[in-house]
Formats: C-alpha cells, structure tokens, sequence
C-alpha cells in the first residue's frame, strides 16, 4: 500500500511538473516546481498560486505554468480572477495553449458567448488542447439547448476514439470521457463507454484527479454510491481540501441522507474555494435540507453573485419561497426565470429535488414536469417524476415514468431497483378499509390484516378528531418483509436504517415477518408513521422534522404506553450533562446531531417537548403550531406566536419541565457515581453468579440493587425479567407478574417478557392480564400459532367472542397442520359471536372439503335450530 | 390396478373396514360392498429403525419407530401379530423391536411377510434412519452390512400384496426408480439421493400416523397421500420457521413410472392410488355390527352420493344455490348421524 501510494505522488509530481520542467533550467526553478506541486497535492492552493504567479513573473511565457494557474482558479471558483488572468495569458505568443481553459473559465462565469468566441479562437490557433476545445463548444451548444449539433459533435468523439485509442493522453480519454456521457443521453450504453474512456484516462495519468472525479460524478449520477465513495476517498484522503472531491463527497452523504455531514463536507469545500459559485448553491442545497431557510438564501445569492446563470442557486431561491408557502414568490421566480437562466431542465430538476427532500412530494412531481417540458428525454426528470408520483400513491404513473427513465438511463441504480421492487407487486395484496388500504405480500395478508387492517383504521380515526384533518383520500401502508425492499422504496437503494416512513398518502414499513421476535414493534412503527401523514398533511407538508417525529412518538405513547421511546439512563445522563440540543434548536437534534446517539435521543425529547407542550396549551396548541407552520412560519414565529415564549424562555421552560417529570429518576441518578455503569454490570454479574451457585434469595437482592441503579432497563434479559424468572422458580409467581408487568409497561419490544406474563397470570386465574399481554405480542410477532390459540381459548372463557374469531382467523391464517378443525373452531366462534351468516358460510366452506366432518355438521344443524338470539 | 374399492380398505387392519363404512367412504369411492369384517384385507406391517451412528441418532430412530408402531396398533387396529419392528438393538415391551436390524433380519422379515401375505392383502415396510448415496449407489444403513435400493427391490420383489414403502430416510430419493412397480405406492423423504442433510421427514410422518390433523379431509380415514401431504407440509414448515433452506423434498411415486412427485395429489398421475389407500380409526366396530344402525348407514351413504353429485354440477349453479342444496344435504347428513347416535345410544359428540 505504502509502495503503491508512493508511486502515484511520484506520478503526480512528474506530469504535473512536466510542462513546467520543459522550460526550467536552473536548480531553484525545480524546487519552485516541487514546491508547486507539493502545494497543490496538499491543498496549500495559496501557496501553490503564490509560486505560480512568481514563475509567471518571471516567465511570462511559460504557458504550462499558466494554464496550471488557470486550472487551479477554475478548481476553486475564483473564475473572475482567472478570466482577467487567461485574458492576459491568451496574448502571449503562445497564448492558444491556455485559451481552452479561460473558456472553462468563462462558461462557469455564465459568460457562455465570450466562451464560444474564445474556443473558436483556440481551435483556429490549433491548440494543443483542441480536442477538449470541441468538447467546450459541444457542452455550450448542448446548454443553449441546440442538442442535436451538440450530440452530432459529441458523437464525433467516439470516432476519435476509435482511430486513436491507444494514441490519445489523458485529457484526451477524459474529453471522451464527458462526450460519451453526455451520449449517454440518447443511447445508455454510451455511459458503459464514458466509463471505459474515464478508465483509461485516469490509467493513462493516474495523478490528475480530473478523470477520476469526473468517474465519481458518473457513479453519483446513477446512485451507485459505494463505488462512487470508492472512487472520492482516495482523492480526499491525498488532498482533503480539495473542492470538488469534498462537493462530490456531500452531495453523496446528502442523497445518503446525512445532510448534515454534507453541510460539514461543502463547509470544508468552501473554506478551500470560497467564491466557488457552484459550491455556494451546493450549500444552499444542503441548508435547505437542513430547513435552514435564511442561511439557504443567503448562500444562494453569494452563488448567484459568482454566476447569475446557475440553475440550482436560481432553483434554491425558488425553494425557499416554497417552504416558506409563499406561493406568489415561487411564481415571481418562475417568472423571471427566462432572463436567468435558460437550462430549465437543470433548474426544474433541482426544484423538484429540493421539494422531494423536503416532503413537498406532489410540488416535486410538479416541477419535474416543468423539467420535462423542456427535455422530455432528460432521464433523470423523469425519474424525479416517478419517485414522487409513487411517494403519493400514484402507482401507475409513477412506474410508467420510471419506466421512461430506464429507457434512457438504465444506469439509474435507484430508478433500477425501484422498478425491479415494482415488478414484485404480483407478490403483493391490496387489503381495502375505510380509510386505509394495506399492501401486504400475498401470504402474509391474511393474518398480518386482521391486526393491521383495524389498528391502521383506529390510528386514522384517533388521528383525524385530533388534529381535525381528514387526509384527501385513503392512505396506502406498504408492508414489506425485506429490509432491501423497504429501503428501495424509501430511498432507492437498500441500507436505509429505518423502520417506515411515510410520504403523507403512503407509508413505507417493514412487514411483521421482516425480524426477528423480540426486535421489532411493527404495531408502534405503523401509529408513529401514520401521525407523521397527518403532521405533514395537516401542515401541508412544511411540519419540521422535529416536530413530526416528536407528535408520532407522543402520539404512540397515547396509543400504547409500552410503545414509543422512553426515558433510558443514557438520555437522563446526556439530559443532566447538557447534551441534549436546546428544544429551540430542536431540528439540529435530528439533522446535524453532534454524536451519534443524539438523533434517538431527539426523537424522545421532541416527545417530550410535545408532551409539554400539549399539556399547556392542549391539543389545539399543537394544532395550531402546524397551522403556523403551513403559512411558512419559522419555527422561532412559530414558539412567539403559538407559545407565546421567546426561544431562550422555551429552552429554560423545558429543562425545568425534564426536571420535575424524571425528579425520582434524576435524584437516583445523582446518587450513583460515574462508574454507575461499571456497578450495574457488576451487580447484573454478582446476580448471575448467585444464580449459578443456585443463591436465588442472593440473586434477587442483587437484581433488586441493580434494577434501583438503572430502573428504566427494560427489555427481555433486564433485571426486572430475570426478577421474574427467579420469583416463578421460587414459587411467588405473583411476584413474578409485578416484575414482568413493569417490563410490559415500557418496553414495546418485550416479547418473552409478555408470554411468560400471559402464562403466569393465566395460572394464576388473571385472564385480563393475560389477554393484554398476549395482544402486546400480536404487535411484535404474530406468527406463532399456540399464542393465537391461547388467546383465543382465554377470549372464549371471557366470552369475548369478537377477538375470539379474530385469533382463530389468525390461527387460519398461519396454515395450520389441522385446517379443518381449525376452521371448524373459527365457525363455533363466529356462532358464539352471533355472526350466523359468517359462521355457516365457514361451514359450509369446511364441510364441501369435507362433508364427513361430524363435528362441523352438528354445528351446521345446530346454527339451523337455535333461533337467533334478539339484539 | 387396483381397484378403488379395494384399495380404499389397505392399512386398515382387521375391524377397520366397518368403520371406514359407518364413518362414511371416501368423497369418490363410497365403500359399499365391505361391511363384513371377512372381506377386510389384511394389512402386514415391517418397521426397521436404521443404524444411529451415535447414541442421539440411535435413541431417536428406535423412538420412533416404536411410537410408529404404537400408533399402527392402537389407532389403526393393526394386530399385534402382523407388526414386526427391527431396531438397532431389540426392545421389550408389546409392539417392540424383536431383533436387531441387519440385513438378514430385514431379509427374513420381508420372506415371512412374503410367503403370508396374499395378493389381495397389504403389506407397509418403513424404514427410518439414515440413507446414502454414493457413486450410483443408494443405500440404507442397517446394523451390519447396509442394504441398497436394488437389494431392497429384490427383497421386496416375491410380495405378492399391494405394497407400501416409506422410507424416512436423508438421500432416499433415487430408491424411488428401483422399487416404482404398478400398484405400488412408494414415498421418499427426498427427491434424490443428492439430498443428503440430515431428514425432518421420519418425525412428522410418525406424527401424522398418530394425529388426527392428517385426516385432513375428515373422514375417519388417513390414506396415504394424506399422511404424504401432512408430513411434506410440517417439513416445509420446520425450515420456514427456522429460515433455513429446505433440504429435503420428499415424493411420492404410485403410478409405477419410477418417478417420484412432490406434487401428489388426486388429480396429478402420482396420487391418485395413494389417496385411495386409508387408514381407518378405530373406535366405533360395534356400531357397524349392529343391525339397527344398516338402515342409518344406508340413508347416509345416499346422502354422501347425492352430494358427490352436487359437488360434479357445482359450476352449473350459483354459488348460494350451491350452497343451499349443499346445506340441505349436510343437514339431513347431521340428522341422520344425531338419529342414529341415539338409537344406538351413543354419547353426543364432543365438539
């Protein structure tokens, strides 16, 4: 490795040197050189333009050292000093040497006909870069939308290809490189071809980043982000200033989802290229993700003070009056957009992005409409359209679009694999209700509906009273059993750590069956994605994502008090060490957490801080916060004017709010040392030990210790359910179910805490404790049989013949070994329930199978002679 | 070939026949003519439990090949006399392993059951343990020198009864070609001798030999292709249920063309005779022997017929017309059994 790396600086060194060295002659003139290119590879660009400028001065002649110079302001966006400087170069003798460079310069200063003008120029005193010349002038023909020229030229690349492969250097292959990918436009294969020349480029002069970055940007275009990642690191890891490796590197975390690490990479960039025009759009961008609507502006309008043409600054403006609601601004923008900039597809696209990522789903499809009116090839509108139709529930549309897409760009990982996720809806059901419709693999739908179907139709009807909002039409829950497919129809790509998500009239989540027992609430995961279709569909999608995630958390601890997160040891101490984010800043929690555990720790405080909040100001309060936040609102409006507190008051009232809800927790808390860790593990160790030496009086008193160290740990292992293991061998099985009912209470993901409570209170004659318990387990996994049975054996003792059937359907469902009598037992309950007609259409569906079935046939006559009892 | 009729009476041992007829026949084979017990064919029966090759293996195959044993005996009536059990070491107690599993026993057992049983008898032989398959050759692991598909073709070839083979056994599935004749019904834990993991299949058909949820169309009677199913679909469930990758795929051969199918049923080429091969319940022989419940059975076996036929016109009616006429039928079906329940005084069913 160390070998390798050495020789790719000694590369670098020599071909970025080399044209410089052809005109030195003396000693010092080759430390300059070394120093130079030491400079450049750190990314001491002062340092490294310092020299060049002495070496200039000195030789104003030399072209190489020139265009070097020019190429460095080009990297870092200081195209107004490079244009003054190519200008003065241009009128050397050799001047054409540099000419296609202050053209690059030119056109990213927006100056796109002084460009064209200077490429001409450049290819009439055949220079030495000319081939790069026609591509600048193919790329300028293709953004002043002349496309076909603009492709023909293109095209004429591949035969230069062709005639000259094994001829052509570096910036050769690279100028192919970018010619083939915008072919790629056309004929998808050509990106195949763009790759295959970037390849060669960067083989044939490993030490200029230019091919690689360009083979980066391919790699992000198409979502392949590991080997784009793959790609940037090594750069980054030479030069970690360098100002498009590190915008590449954010604008990946940024489609990854981090927008926070993306705004501490562009940051980075930035300090490296701070007039770069484009990074401060990037940055706009990303501060837009980050909901940072006046830090956006601003930085949009330092982009647009470099080049007033750039689309994505243009768009970013645009965006911002669309979060913000201000619906005349957004149209005062489109408005002037002509006099702006004319690449509509670019600025389009990058507005529906913005609004996609910022949960304006139905905007999004919207502007890339607008997109594909001006390009209605452009693959990458189209797939913009069809993600987002499909994020509102337009399936159809949605996948004809991506369909589209692939057609002109099968490279589209994204678009790939949410097609190739689509093509297993033949896998899938739809399961009407009233207000939801479930979409659940085949042979899960029968049983995964009986508890999804009505949770989701509760959840909708608790929702809708309480925050007086009837979403337009029903809201589709995907359930899906694979992680990879769940992931897919999130984000695109599979490893999205999440559990559901929802889009407002769909929500993604995982199936039942997608972990293990024990691992997973799908109950609670459906409640909290769910509240945000409401949040975001009563706020009309501008709800920050503090506030969504905190009312989902709040709304699934009303639901559930297991469900939801809770008040672990670890958010108490990060609560008294002041690392919890001020609630005034409440966002920062989630979208630039500080460490990693700050994002789960914000979920519960944004619970707690909509705790608070509706206990003082009620329901309505709330209500209106997402009313203010749907007339564009910032959230400091929003705390004034709904609150009535100033930030600072707000962040003050909620400390004091913490320290009087958790005052037994927090004084337990203080009194044990900062080894308090090391104490509950080696007391949980000492109770094991004393298990094992068969101590169970010893064992209890040290669990007892342990669980007043940390009485929050719950879950199956705690030392609230080893208490109840060792109280049921000691035969005090009611002690037993105290212990197990307080894991119950707080731990949604109790699973054999639950059945072992719904086995020792049903012994003990606790039938009620015992059906809530085993309901409990229906939400983390429902697919063991014996469970169903016992729960519909205990609803049958209590007569409680409704959920009865619901556990014998259930029992059905899972296919069981004896499908007859199973069946049988689902028609005697519908019959105890009194539901005639469901239980003889049971019975006869049993006894056409098997009309021998004596059992089946008593009930049948016994259906026929027992009158039906008055309602 | 066999004849429905006759087939439908396989396995049942002595007295069961007359329960097959008061329980009712098979949905398209109604037993009318066996209501003596003298034209009950005899069922002959041969279990041999398989070297373990270490004591866990050992314990478990002997188990259950006794509990099979056991379960022959008291829910199917199989005598005594007629069930003979080889084991990797003998065993006390009724319906044990009465010698060692070698190859000569399994040779001697199948040459008594050979030279007894008629051609209009049954004979079941069921191996449980480990197989193997190695260069072509597919082998049974016995005490001793282990015996090989065409050895067990050859042993089994002077049997002159209908016969059953189910071998419970990891690679047993290229046996299928050697032992497939006409009115045989042959059944593999596995699809081919490649299929060499350990087997879940000998567990679950032992269960289904002593469960009621093999009858899965409640009939009273288990045939073949029941036991089959229940047991292909339990061993389905144990690799589903632990994630795994099923290993094991097991079929059943009975159309005599050596090929096994998984996919046996009664409308497929492999299945048809399987699903006609019951095994009845015992419990109730004294009702058939009574007179006073002819005129019962007689009523109800009109009934079974007329709905068999409606069953044949169903896609000629509505569904709720269908459902009627079949609810009229079950219903006259239900009071015919309540009736005779008390004429003869028999205790109500239990629900």
């Amino acid at each position: 490795m160390r070998q390798q790396y050495s020789r790719r600086l000694l590369l670098f060194a020599a071909l970025a040197i080399a044209p410089i060295s052809a005109c030195a002659q003396a000693d010092s003139a080759t430390r300059n050189q070394d120093v130079i290119a030491s400079a450049l590879r750190a990314g001491r660009y002062d340092e490294a333009l310092s020299g060049l400028e002495r070496r200039l001065a000195a030789n104003p002649g030399d072209m190489a050292a020139a265009r070097t110079q020019l190429r460095t302001l080009l990297l870092l966006g200081r195209t107004r000093d490079g244009i003054t400087l190519g200008i003065r170069h241009g009128q050397q003798p050799n001047g054409a040497a540099i000419l296609t460079t202050l053209a690059r310069l030119q056109r990213a200063q927006g100056h796109d006909a002084d460009a064209k003008a200077t490429l001409q120029r450049a290819l009439s005193a055949r220079a030495p870069d000319s081939l790069r010349a026609r591509l600048e002038l193919a790329i300028l023909a293709f953004d002043a939308g002349e496309i076909a020229p603009a492709m023909a030229a293109f095209d004429g690349f591949i035969d230069i290809f062709n005639a000259r492969a094994r001829t052509l250097g570096a910036e050769e292959l690279l100028a192919v490189g970018i010619a083939c990918r915008y072919l790629g436009r056309d004929d998808p294969q050509l990106f195949r071809d763009a790759l295959k020349a970037l390849d060669q480029a960067v083989a044939r002069d490993s030490a200029d980043d230019e091919a690689s970055l360009e083979v980066a940007a391919l790699f992000l275009e198409k979502y392949n982000f590991a080997e784009a990642k793959s790609t940037l690191d090594p750069i980054l890891a030479r030069n970690a200033r360098h100002p498009r490796a590190l915008a590449l590197m954010a604008r990946l975390r940024r489609a990854e989802g981090h927008p926070g690490e993306a705004l501490t990479l562009v940051t980075r960039a930035i300090e490296a290229a701070p007039e770069h025009a484009e990074l401060r759009a990037l940055e706009a961008s990303v501060l837009l993700d980050l909901e940072r609507l006046d830090d956006a502006t601003e930085a949009a309008s330092k982009a647009l003070g470099g080049d007033s043409t750039l689309a994505t600054a243009r768009a970013a403006l645009a965006a911002v009056q669309l979060l913000r609601g201000d619906s005349s601004g957004v149209a005062a923008h489109l408005q002037g957009l002509a006099q702006h900039s004319p690449d509509e597809v670019a600025y389009f696209s990058a507005l529906a992005e913005t609004a996609g990522r910022n949960r304006l789903y139905r905007e999004a499809a919207g502007f890339a409409r607008r997109a594909l009116q001006a390009d209605s090839t452009d693959a990458h509108a189209l797939a913009l359209l069809g993600n987002n139709l499909l994020r509102i529930g337009e399936m159809a549309q949605g996948r004809a679009s991506l369909e589209q897409a692939f057609k002109h760009n099968p490279y589209d990982v994204w678009t790939k694999n949410t097609l190739d996720l689509l093509d297993t809806a033949p896998q899938y059901t739809e399961v009407a209700g009233e207000h939801v419709t479930l979409v659940v693999e085949k042979k899960d739908a029968a049983l995964v509906a009986l508890y999804a179907l009505p949770l989701a139709e509760r959840a909708f009807s608790d929702l809708a009273a309480r925050y007086k909002y009837q979403p337009p039409g029903k809201i589709r829950i995907e359930l899906y059993r694979g992680h990879a497919d769940f992931s897919v129809r999130t984000v695109g790509l599979a490893g999205l750590d999440a559990l559901g998500v929802s889009f407002g009239p769909v929500v993604a989540l995982l199936a039942p069956a997608a972990r293990p027992a024990g691992e997973y609430n799908w109950g609670s995961t459906l409640w909290h994605e769910l509240t945000h279709s409401f949040t975001l569909g009563v706020s009309g999608n501008k709800v920050p994502r503090w506030l969504s995630e905190g009312l989902s958390v709040h709304e699934e601890h009303r639901a559930e008090p297991s469900w939801g997160a809770d008040a672990s040891h670890a958010f108490l101490a990060a609560f008294t060490a002041n690392r919890l984010v001020p609630v005034s800043r409440m966002n920062d929690g989630f979208m630039r957490p500080a460490y990693p555990e700050q994002i789960a720790f914000s979920y519960y405080q944004a619970s707690l801080l909509c705790e608070m909040i509706e206990k003082e100001h009620g329901i309505d309060g709330i209500r209106r916060m997402l009313a203010a936040y749907a007339a564009g609102k910032s959230s400091d409006e929003v705390f004034r004017s709904v609150l009535g507190s100033e930030p600072p008051a707000l962040d003050k009232k909620f400390t004091e709010y913490l320290r009087e809800r958790f005052t037994r927790e927090l004084i337990s808390l203080t009194t044990i040392p900062t080894t308090e860790g090391s104490q509950l593990q080696r007391s949980m160790e000492r109770a094991r030990e004393l298990r094992e030496k068969g101590d169970t009086k010893g064992a209890i008193e040290e669990l007892i210790r342990a669980k007043g160290l940390a009485p929050k740990l719950s879950g199956d292992g705690s030392p609230a359910s080893q208490l109840a293991e060792l109280y049921e061998q000691s035969g005090d099985n009611r002690a037993a179910v105290r212990e197990l009912l307080e894991v119950a209470a707080v731990d949604e993901d109790a699973y054999r805490s639950n059945l072992k409570l719904a086995s020792l209170t049903r012994s003990l004659g606790d039938s009620s404790n015992a059906i809530a318990a085993l309901d409990r387990v229906m939400y983390m996994h429902p697919y063991e049989a014996t469970t169903h049975l016992d729960l519909a054996l205990l609803s049958e003792a209590r007569r409680d013949f409704d959920r009865a059937v619901r556990e014998r359907r259930a029992v059905l469902a899972l296919d069981p070994p004896d499908v007859l009598e199973a069946q049988y037992s689902l028609a005697a309950a519908l019959f105890a329930a009194g539901r005639r007609a469901d239980a003889r259409s049971e019975l006869l569906r049993l006894l056409d199978r098997a009309p021998h079935f004596e059992k089946a046939q008593e009930l049948l006559l016994k259906l026929q002679e027992t009158p039906p009892t008055p309602e | 070939m066999i004849t429905a009729r006759a087939a439908s009476k396989w396995l049942c041992g002595v007295l069961a026949a007359p329960l097959t007829l008061f329980l009712g026949g098979a949905p398209h084979a109604t037993a009318h003519g066996a209501l003596t017990a003298q034209s009950t064919p005899r069922t002959y029966v041969l279990i041999v439990s398989g070297v373990g090759g270490d004591s866990m293996h050992s314990e478990r195959f002997t188990r259950l090949a006794l509990e099979a044993s056991a379960a022959l005996r008291t829910r199917f009536a199989v005598e005594d006399t007629l069930i003979t059990v080889l084991a990797e070491r003998p065993t006390q107690g009724a319906g044990g392993a009465s010698e060692r599993a070698t190859r000569a026993a399994v040779s001697a057992a199948l040459s008594r059951i050979a030279a007894r049983a008629q051609p209009n008898e049954r004979v079941l032989f069921v191996y449980i343990g480990h197989g193997s398959a190695q260069s072509g050759r597919s082998q049974l692991a016995l005490v001793g020198p282990d015996v090989s598909a065409t050895e067990l073709a050859a042993l089994l070839a002077p049997i002159r009864a209908q016969l059953g083979v189910v071998l419970a056994a990891s690679a047993s599935g290229d046996f299928v070609r050697p032992l497939s004749a006409p009115g045989r019904v042959i059944i593999t834990a596995t699809k081919s001798g490649a299929e060499q993991n350990e087997s879940f299949f000998a567990e679950h058909f032992v269960a289904a030999l002593g469960s009621d949820a093999s009858d899965a169309d409640k009939d009273q009677r288990v045939s073949l292709l029941e036991l089959f199913a229940y047991t292909r679909k339990e061993v389905a469930r144990v690799y589903e249920n632990s994630n795994r990758l099923q290993t094991e795929h097991a079929v059943l051969d009975d159309d005599g063309d050596g090929t096994g199918h998984a996919d046996a049923s009664t409308s497929a080429a492999d299945g048809q005779l399987a699903a006609k091969v019951a095994i009845a319940r015992i419990g109730a022989v004294a009702v058939t022997n009574d007179p006073r419940a002819t005129p019962f059975i007689k009523r109800r076996e009109e009934l079974e017929r007329a709905i068999d036929s409606l069953r044949t016109r169903r896609d000629r009616l509505s569904s709720a017309e269908y459902d009627k006429r079949l609810e009229d039928l079950v219903i006259q079906l239900a009071r015919v059994n309540r009736d005779m329940r008390q004429t003869l005084a028999l205790p109500p069913r239990k629900p």
